[in-house]
């Protein structure tokens, strides 16, 4: 599996819906062609022929939203969020895109959870948060924002605001009820333990900040990813905005 | 026979399509209308320069190559639409598809239906109506 394996893999998606689209062309020119010898069918035999085309015109929809669907679960983490190598092509599109806020957050002693609770109740735990954390961004969000959440890495989730036009308090305090949010949520119990009460709720760190004008998107990325460091160094539990 | 299953590629890239989905949703809202003006890259011999000089002009807010067309984005009314779209085929000579753009439709077959409409209709450039020039609406008839 080497990059070749890859590439085929990038353009398939774009074969099959092409083909798609071609298989369009051909099924109106066939309407075409047919409705200029209208008068050589009877009115059944021509229903059925453009019934028929209906049909095939229907499934080439249908194909069309199920192989769009397929590909999507291809750029899925595991936790439900974008892939990081996703997200940061999405971070490329947003280099002059003015209105973009972006937060980043880190599980509190994540290493000490999978240790205590064993790692099939750490996966749980990081599916758990991941969901929370897109939850409580999408239930804050301003109207026209568009939320985009990855997995960055590990145990840490990322997410870029485009359209984003409100000031640093309103996300600060955006970002501590995210983080409040996500630290009341339950995490469930995958197996039956006998675990002490810790399992079921972990805390997060949290940090974030808003585009300059013309800042590059990787500035603003190192900005907020060096204060979720020196957040974690003195203080967890924290949110933490950065100018 | 045994079933086949699906393995996701995690280092899959997003392709063109996928990017052209994003430049719509990002310009798009309850508020303003979106358009798409698409044109085919047929014989162009360098469609990526036509991309950079193209995407500067007023009113388009991104452009894209898709497969075998060039797709540009433009967020404002018909009438604006129109007129980026009379600028595109002055600056390019090609036909130019006017699409207006419809969240959770089949965006790229649409586009290339209208892009179909377009040169048999042979005008510079044509304002798809799926209503009445669709592959659905041609059959219905």
């Amino acid at each position: 599996m080497g990059n070749s394996h890859s590439t085929t893999f990038d353009e398939l998606q774009e074969i099959i819906i092409d083909l798609l689209a071609q298989e369009g062309s051909s099924i109106r020119e066939i309407a075409d062609k047919i409705t200029g010898y209208k008068d050589k069918f009877s009115p059944e035999h021509f229903d059925f022929l453009k019934a028929e085309l209906r049909y095939i015109n229907e499934s080439r929809k249908n194909m069309d939203s199920r192989v769009r669907e397929l590909f999507k679960k291809a750029i899925v983490d595991r936790t439900g969020l974008y892939t990081r190598l996703y997200f940061d092509e999405r971070l490329g599109l947003c280099e002059h895109t003015q209105n973009l806020a972006y937060i980043m957050c880190d599980i509190d002693k994540f290493h000490d959870y999978n240790e205590e609770y064993g790692h099939l109740q750490g996966d749980t735990a990081l599916n758990s948060v991941a969901m929370n954390f897109k939850d409580a961004l999408d239930k804050t969000k301003m109207s026209d924002e568009k939320v985009f959440a990855a997995r960055y890495g590990g145990e840490e989730f990322c997410a870029i605001l485009i359209d984003y036009t409100g000031k640093e308090d309103l996300i600060k305090a955006r970002m501590e009820q995210i983080r409040t949010s996500v630290e009341a949520h339950e995490i469930p119990l995958v197996v039956p333990a006998q675990f002490d009460q810790g399992y079921k709720h972990r805390t997060i760190t949290i940090a974030g900040s808003i585009k300059i004008l013309n800042e590059p998107v990787l500035s603003l990325v190192k900005r907020v990813d060096d204060a979720l460091k020196d957040a974690k160094k003195t203080n967890r539990r924290n949110t933490s905005i950065v100018s | 026979m045994g079933h086949t299953t699906f393995i996701p590629d995690q280092d899959r890239k997003p392709s063109s399509l996928d990017k052209l989905d994003w430049l719509l949703e990002e310009a798009y809202s309850s508020e303003r209308e979106v358009y798409i003006l698409a044109m085919s890259k047929g014989k162009l011999r360098n469609p990526e320069d036509i991309v950079q000089q193209c995407a500067k002009l007023a009113n388009i807010s991104s452009a894209i190559l898709v497969n075998g067309t060039i797709d540009f984005v433009v967020v404002g009314d018909e009438n604006s639409a129109k007129a980026v779209a009379r600028k595109l085929h002055e600056q390019t000579g090609e036909k130019i598809a006017i699409i207006k753009y419809v969240p959770l439709g089949h965006t790229y077959l649409n586009i290339r239906e209208a892009l179909d409409v377009t040169e048999r209709k042979g005008d510079p450039w044509h304002f798809y109506n799926p209503d009445t020039e669709s592959i659905d609406a041609l059959l219905k008839n």
